[in-house]
């Protein structure tokens, strides 16, 4: 076990630099300079040309890159161009609703998916099951701003029973903020719970054709601990590969849902960085967020390996 | 032997690529959803590139041009109503379509057309270069494929050429993690050994001998991507970083449907509904085709 974390570990190691390399280069080629983006476009040419070059923007690009990644190590993200902010605190202050609509968006599409993809597995080729997989590839073909959309329509303008928008800080009054994170949890887990539970339904499928299955059946166990004990329990342990592209999913969801709820997170500030040109919190929030996905796919991968013997020595 | 099978023998030893066509076309059939999902692909297809025969109206045309009414409910002479200028929306969902299939056809070819050679190059040769390929894949699995579009929408710039390159690039690691999988398989089998004793070199073997088996994976997964290309497509629009108009796109009409959604909720719901049922149609033919063109799954399911 202990090697097959050292081995994963050091696997990971060229990723988290190529995806700084990517990052780095595909913002590089955004049109304009950041002088002209902190001075206007109505600005003098010389001194838009003299900032770029006290800014570091005539450099050889590798020595570009070398100072951002040595300032990325220290916790230096570089400076917002229009408000002159410091970019790591900028992003720290926008965490708290990007987490919370997470954990809140995965906890419902476990909720939603689990049970259901466990009875449809356990009694494949039912209508319940064939319903259960057309919702779900129905869930999955939903582009998650529409759903958002859809909801706002009815529960919100309709019934009036949530928000159309606005974020409420969870301390400040956590019914208002419960209230304004339903609709945006529902809109990016109801996807999410279409992948899992398509992926629970065929853990469970595969699981219940087993020998230990077989033998659990033959040895007189009643049909319910069968299925409970030694059905549900391992199936659910191939779904835990898949929540590392869940999280992948998570995060693209925030991007589009938090702009069309107005929530302060971090997929917000992406949208709005792209639109002002603001390179360095494009850069800080990309590398951040794909360094954070390539960590929870390392963490997986472990607890993978730890869950399923089979796995370490392949 | 009953004279049918010795026919098909005889088909099938002529010409095998249409002979082996013919015995999964039998099998689909037999599939409704795989019918049904094709249909729609089709119809939808047909509405993309004859715009002018399936759409009612110009879809150009508003209140001033040809006094439509605006805001018009859905009636005979406009099934889905008009939008604030008059346009007729179901004309305009089919002038879409065409952006949505552009954008799935284009984006698939150029993430398959990097990808597919990325994968077979780092399953076939191994060692180092197989390392590098797939590390720098996985870097480009890390990023959310609606971030990385965005970043490169961003360096790029929108419009619909640069849409569909954005997508493009975040298929790429998709393709070359299938392909290298299935590569390495293929690779262990006796064809493979038996070409490389005869003396075929390096590219000839994967070009000639390992290319074509990857076909079929790579078939089920264009038709699962095409779905994700129209999604994303339309996620950019509707931030307003995708295409621009005067190109027509369904998630650009849900953007100007948002900002009407308190009084005119009906406008975001049919562009809406063309989204779903053309990705729906996709992904169950994806579905359809995986279970037919999957060996390990036949017989199973």
């Amino acid at each position: 076990m202990r090697n097959f974390i050292i081995r994963r570990v050091l696997a990971t190691i060229p990723v988290l630099i190529l995806i700084s390399v990517v990052t780095f280069v595909a913002l590089r080629l955004l049109p304009g300079s950041p002088g002209s983006a902190i001075l206007g476009p109505e600005a003098d040419p010389t001194a838009v040309e003299a900032l770029n070059e006290r800014l570091g923007w005539y450099d050889p690009i590798y020595e570009q890159y070398a100072n951002w990644i040595a300032g990325v190590f220290q916790g230096d993200f570089g400076y917002s161009q229009r408000s002159n902010d410091p970019v790591g605190p900028l992003i720290a202050s926008r965490l708290e609703a990007t987490i919370q609509l997470g954990i809140m968006s995965l906890a419902l599409a476990l909720l939603i998916s689990i049970p259901i993809g466990a009875i449809a597995g356990a009694k494949p080729g039912t209508p319940f099951d064939y319903g259960l997989t057309f919702f779900a590839v129905i869930g999955v073909s939903m582009p998650n701003f529409w759903l958002a959309m859809l909801l706002v329509i009815v529960f919100a303008l309709e019934l009036n029973w949530f928000p159309t928008q606005g974020f409420t800080p969870f301390f400040e009054d956590p019914s208002a903020n419960l209230k304004g994170m339903v609709l945006p949890a529902f809109a990016i887990g109801v996807a999410l719970a279409g992948n899992l539970a398509r992926q629970v339904r065929a853990s469970m499928v595969e699981v219940m054709q087993q020998d230990y299955v077989r033998t659990a059946r033959a040895k007189g166990l009643r049909e319910r601990s069968v299925l409970v004990r030694h059905g549900f329990r391992n199936a659910l342990i191939p779904v835990v590969t898949v929540l590392g592209l869940q999280t992948s999913l998570v995060v693209g969801g925030a991007i589009v849902i938090e702009s069309f709820f107005g929530l302060p997170g971090v997929g917000k500030l992406i949208i709005d960085s792209i639109l002002f040109s603001e390179i360095p919190t494009v850069q800080a929030l990309a590398v951040m967020i794909a360094v954070g996905v390539a960590a929870i796919n390392l963490i997986v991968d472990i607890s993978y390996a730890y869950l399923d013997p089979r796995i370490r020595f392949s | 032997m009953s004279s049918t099978d010795a026919a098909e023998v005889i088909t099938r030893e002529r010409n095998p690529v249409f002979a082996n066509f013919l015995a999964f076309a039998r099998r689909f059939v037999r599939r409704p959803i795989g019918v049904i999902s094709l249909t729609i692909v089709l119809l939808i297809a047909f509405a993309a590139v004859f715009t002018n025969l399936a759409a009612t109206h110009d879809p150009l045309e508003t209140l001033i041009t040809s006094g439509n009414e605006a805001f018009a409910p859905p009636s005979i002479s406009h099934f889905f109503g008009t939008d604030q200028l008059g346009r007729d929306n179901y004309s305009r969902i089919v002038d879409a379509s065409r952006t949505a299939l552009m954008v799935g056809v284009v984006s698939i070819l150029i993430g398959a057309g990097i990808g597919v050679p990325i994968g077979v190059a780092a399953g076939y040769s191994g060692g180092v270069r197989d390392e590098v390929l797939m590390r720098l894949m996985d870097a480009l699995f890390a990023f959310p494929a609606i971030l990385l579009a965005l970043m490169i929408i961003a360096a790029l710039g929108t419009g619909i050429q640069n849409v569909m390159l954005a997508i493009g690039v975040t298929f790429i690691p998709s393709f070359a993690r299938l392909v290298r999988g299935t590569t390495l398989s293929v690779k262990e089998q006796e064809f493979v050994l038996a070409a490389r004793s005869i003396g075929a070199g390096g590219p000839r073997v994967a070009a000639r001998h390992i290319l074509p088996n990857t076909f079929a994976p790579v078939v089920v997964q264009a038709s699962l991507l095409f779905g994700v290309a129209i999604i994303i497509e339309a996620s950019l629009s509707f931030l307003g970083l995708g295409t621009r108009p005067p190109d027509p796109s369904w998630g650009t009409m849900l953007n100007s449907a948002q900002r009407l959604i308190s009084s005119e909720p009906l406008l975001a719901v049919f562009p809406g509904l063309a989204i779903v049922i053309t990705v729906l149609a996709f992904n169950l033919l994806g579905d359809v085709l995986r279970d037919l063109l999957d060996p390990r799954l036949r017989g199973t399911g």
